[in-house]
């Protein structure tokens, strides 16, 4: 039996095939784009294409993500809280703090010992201290988002951004670009800012984190000049990130079908 | 057709409004109005009140024979100022409300309802008349029982479109009239049998949620409301205990500062009973978690809304602290939050 | 930290006051007496009351209690740049952004326990909701005995009735808790007081009125509000004597600050409180602040024999806490008084009483044909300062008056 998981996010669109053992079969990430329909199928084409696999072996879908409803042919929608719990527990299994950073939002999770969702929290409406934040602030740098992670390497001012609304940020990172402060600076002082806000949000969950594991999920895990600044506002030596973050969420959806089956 | 007198604070007694010859019409911040109170007030204010200023400025309001404001909170007194601006010819009346629980408050209070009593009569040029404003609260009080059997019905189980229902009662009662109000709970059938489909008992408070298609989303989205406290459901509903005191006016006075107060107001002996008071209802309802649906930029609740989350916290209820604008249109973007909240908590 | 604070501040400014015996230094007693109270208050042994702005601290003094408004621990801890910390404290436990910073700094310094213990609170429904609020959490959290007076928006004899008898609820209340009965001497010395501060503010407010006015941008700075602090005692009475012969003495000696002005303006509400360099800038273009709006007598003299008549009196007519239209009035008289050639209403973040007429105050002043600068700024919370686009907004708003 096939099970397979799509989430939906506002920015990426990741699908994720799994068998009986909960081994990964194939996934896939492409952009969700304006057409979520079509972005829905060519998700789940490429999967059954990289597995080699039929539409009519798939036993149960599992949608999630802002766009779950969208998913026509799915079995149940599933929010990408519980989704991203759920996976990360099956990658990194001893997390008890969860940390999602998408293209629109930012999520903090405390999970118990069995990886069930305790407490939640999420930014509020406006895209600070998000992955498309981070986007804008690349295009201001001149630089491309799979770069960012590593601008930071070397700075050694405590440059911290003040503003933190979308707009706002933009024009104080053309100012400093404009008083020649470096390139690297900024990025830390962008890292910096991330990390402040997303600290706060797993404040919000969990005022004592000793002796927690914490691990992050979702695109902006892959940004490790962001990662690094998180770890370091939150005091902890490291963050634990999987080899591919951003389908942690279509991992999750993938088990809860697994698992729906298999009580 | 009925003469109208306009409101806005749940702290208004229907019952002296409807003695008087009145109808009362609750304005509801629900309005295409173009924005913009923003500009005759500020931006950063209670969107209830601007929502209503803007039906005002757009004319987007029934007649009105007079408007009744009550200084509950600083934006409600805001409302109150800019209406001379918008609507020069209404007649207004602001209110007094004390911010805490005493005796010295609740003559003061009292001698406020009177004052009103007597502009609303006078607004009417009908002779003032005791009698007719104690008939009125006997009916109002008929309502509040009615409506407190409908609650307790939906604490117990859950009745797909019953908390909906209930709110369209209530939304009559405010903004038409009691009688049609008590009509309708009246004849409100009771379920036949409860529907176990996957749905979180979940208590809701907040300012308020007025809207009945509202509670349909609560319920697609697995929240069984097992009770509620919003100015725009029990706490509007307030019964008026006539029993202890003969004078009419103290009777609502009491009742109203007393039963499920408004964030607003204190009760001075106890700080931060409003936190033990959502915990015990959350309880009382048999509610797994708590939803707490606030407006922005609302002062009284945000600065209570931490010893509200302690409170909770140390009952071990989860706590979901939501937002928005009270509309329809600010509901979609709970989605995900409210629908991981009850998977969280399980069925 | 903030005794020490006090402490400090006490000796840095007695030394310089002994340094110069002959001057007047008006400014400098002022802030020396306020840190003595501040160190007052946090030291361990008075008898201690938090209040709301408007509490009657004339009142309070006589009975023996050291009081403050919660607000002025929200004004120092921005003015010493420590409420970082406070503000994210309370922002994590979930006092939102959207409060007004006094505010969520006190918050944050009650659930930090960082608020010097008071014996009994006393909160007051005016000016502000959100004041109320917090002073609730306050005596929540460190459970402590609560007085509310609730101050009505409408002047009427019910209206003064019903705070007089409260005020004397409140005496009864105090006694209760510092076991000393009200002394009608003591009250009857506090009123002289205040009486004779009152009168020294009114002439040293009919000063600053002069053309050019003897005043610079930072001598009266947020003074009305806190001076109340100290009017019911003589101490108060000395200072507010400074300032008056402080200002006669710039008209005499034509202070040089005079000469520059060139433009007359009017500031709303309080006064930014973090260091920021604003007055600089108005300097630098030739612009003071001759008024601000709560700088201002608007009540009566008090009356010895009717004592708590007289305070609710005083408390209900402050014009900011009052409708809109009273407050309007207030600012339009005060324009007119000053000869203003514009006005600056920095529309604290948060403030709903203050900041929640903003459009109806321009209007107001529209009415009158005198221009207003709506800044937007965190007058408390500086860490979300667009430094660059106030400086340029305030600029531009000179260039266009002159
Ligand atoms: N290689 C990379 N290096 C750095 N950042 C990356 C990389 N790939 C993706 N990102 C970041 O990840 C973000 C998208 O994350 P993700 O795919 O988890 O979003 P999403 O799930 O669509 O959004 P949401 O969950 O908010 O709806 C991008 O905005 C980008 O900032
Ligand atoms: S600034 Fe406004 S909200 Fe803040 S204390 Fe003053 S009146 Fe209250
Ligand atoms: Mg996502």
């Amino acid at each position: 039996m096939i099970f397979l998981g799509i989430d939906i996010g506002s920015l990426s669109c990741d699908a994720v095939l799994i068998d009986e053992e909960k081994n990964i079969l194939a996934s896939s990430v492409i952009l969700t784009g304006a057409k979520n329909i079509e972005s829905i199928a060519r998700a789940k084409k490429n999967v059954l294409d990289a597995a080699g696999i039929m539409e009519k072996d798939i036993r149960s879908i599992i949608a999630t993500g802002y766009g779950r409803a969208r998913v026509k042919e799915k079995d149940a929608a599933v929010t990408e809280i519980t989704c991203h719990a759920k996976g990360i527990k099956h990658v990194i299994p001893e997390t008890r703090i969860l940390i999602d950073i998408g293209g629109q939002d930012s999520k903090a999770m405390l999970l118990d010992p069995d990886g069930n969702v305790v407490d939640f929290a999420m930014n509020d409406k406006c895209a600070a201290g998000t992955g498309r934040f981070l986007e804008a602030m690349a295009r201001a740098l001149e630089v491309d988002i799979t770069e960012l992670g590593d601008l930071d390497k070397g700075a050694t001012s405590d440059l911290v951004l003040s503003s933190m609304c979308t707009v706002f940020a933009e024009s104080e990172v053309i100012s400093l670009i404009a008083c020649g402060t470096e390139q690297k600076e900024i990025a830390k002082g962008l890292n910096r800012s991330i990390a402040a806000r997303t600290h706060s949000l797993v404040k919000r969950v969990a005022g004592n984190i000793d002796g927690l594991t914490v691990s992050m999920s979702g695109g902006v895990a892959r940004n490790k000049g962001v990662v690094k600044a998180i770890a370091q506002s939150m005091n902890l030596e490291k963050i634990n990130t999987p080899e591919t973050p951003d389908i942690i969420g279509a991992l999750g959806a993938a088990i809860i079908g697994f698992e729906k089956i298999h009580r | 057709m009925s003469k109208k007198i306009g409101f806005t604070c749940a702290y208004t007694p229907v019952p002296l409004i409807e003695a008087a010859g009145f109808s009362p019409f609750r304005i509801f911040p629900e309005s295409k109005a173009p924005d913009q109170a923003g500009h005759l007030l500020h931006d950063n204010l209670c969107p209830h009140v601007k929502k209503v200023l803007d039906r005002a400025l757009e004319d987007d309001l029934p007649e009105l024979e007079g408007m009744v404001f009550i200084n509950s909170c600083d934006s409600m007194r805001r409302l109150a100022d800019a209406w001379h601006e918008a609507r020069p010819d209404d007649p207004i009346v602001l209110l007094d409300l004390p911010s805490g629980i005493n005796s010295l408050s609740l003559d003061f209070l009292s001698k406020e309802y009177k004052r009103l009593a007597k502009i609303l009569f006078k607004w009417n040029s009908e002779p003032f008349s005791i009698k007719k404003i104690k008939n009125e609260v006997a009916k109002w009080n008929l309502l509040a029982a009615s409506v407190k059997k409908i609650e307790d019905t939906m604490s117990k189980d859950f009745f797909p479109g019953y908390a909906s229902g209930l709110q369209q009662i209530i939304n009559t009662a405010a903004t038409d009239s009691t009688d049609k109000a008590l009509l309708m709970a009246q004849n409100k059938i009771d379920p036949e049998k409860p529907v176990k489909d996957g749905q979180s008992p979940v208590f809701v408070f907040g300012n308020l949620l007025f809207d009945p298609k509202v509670y349909d989303l609560f319920e697609e989205w697995n929240v069984h409301v097992t009770a509620s406290d919003f100015c725009t459901t029990s706490r509007f509903v307030t019964p008026v205990d006539t029993a202890t005191d003969d004078n009419i006016f103290r009777a609502l006075a009491s009742s109203y500062m007393e039963q499920t107060p408004c964030a607003r107001t204190m009760d001075t002996a106890k700080p931060g009973d409003i936190a033990q008071k959502i915990v015990q209802r959350a309880k009382e309802s048999n509610a797994r978690g708590v939803i707490g649906f606030t407006l922005k930029f609302c002062d009284p609740y945000l600065a209570r809304i931490p010893m509200i989350r302690q409170a909770l916290q140390k009952e071990s209820i989860p706590f979901l602290m939501l937002e928005g604008d009270c509309t329809m249109g600010s509901m979609g973007q709970q989605q995900t939050r409210i629908e991981a909240f009850t998977e969280m908590l399980g069925v | 930290m903030m005794y020490d604070h006090f402490d400090n501040a006490v000796k840095g400014i007695t030394d310089k006051l002994n340094q110069d015996p002959e001057g007047i230094n008006a400014r400098k007693k002022y802030v020396l007496e306020l840190s003595r109270l501040g160190k007052k208050l946090y030291s361990k042994d008075e008898n201690i009351a938090w209040c709301g702005v408007t509490a009657p601290f004339d009142l309070l003094g006589s009975m023996g209690v050291t009081s403050c408004f919660v607000e002025f621990v929200g004004a120092m801890l921005s003015s010493t740049q420590t409420a970082d910390y406070f503000f994210e404290e309370a922002e994590d436990s979930g006092f939102a952004t959207d409060s007004c910073a006094y505010h969520r700094a006190v918050m944050g310094a009650v659930l930090k326990n960082a608020m010097p213990r008071p014996d009994f609170i006393i909160g007051t429904s005016s000016p502000c909701t959100a004041g109320l609020a917090v002073m609730e959490n306050f005596a929540h959290q460190y459970k402590k005995d609560f007085f509310l007076l609730n101050v009505p928006q409408n002047y009427t004899q019910d209206a003064i009735k019903y705070l007089s008898a409260q005020l004397e609820e409140m005496v009864r209340f105090v006694s209760d808790h510092t076991k000393r009965p009200l002394s009608k001497q003591k009250l009857g010395i506090a009123l002289e007081n205040f009486n004779a501060s009152s009168q020294l503010l009114k002439e040293i407010y009919d000063l600053a009125k002069t053309k050019p006015s003897p005043v610079d941008n930072n001598i009266l700075k947020d003074f009305g509000t806190v001076i109340t602090l100290l009017m019911g005692t003589q101490e108060g009475v000395d200072i507010c004597q400074a300032f008056k012969d402080e200002l006669n003495h710039r008209i005499k000696t034509s202070f040089n600050h005079a000469s520059k002005e060139k433009i007359r303006l009017m500031w709303i509400q309080n006064r930014i409180q973090y260091p920021f360099p604003i007055n600089e800038m108005l300097d630098d273009l030739g612009a003071v602040i001759v008024v601000d709006e709560l700088n201002d007598v608007t009540w009566e003299p008090m009356d010895p024999d009717k004592p708590f008549e007289s305070i609710a009196k005083r408390m209900i007519s402050i014009p900011f806490s009052m409708d809109a239209s009273e407050r309007i009035k207030h600012l339009q008289d005060l324009a007119v008084a000053y000869r203003i050639d514009g006005a600056i209403n920095p529309c604290h973040w948060g403030c709903r009483q203050g900041t929640g007429i903003r459009g109806l105050i321009s209007k107001g002043f529209k009415d009158i044909n005198v221009p207003v600068l709506n800044l937007e700024i965190d007058c408390v919370d500086s860490r979300n300062l667009a430094k660059g686009q106030i400086e340029t907004r305030v600029e531009a708003f000179l260039e266009m008056l002159s």
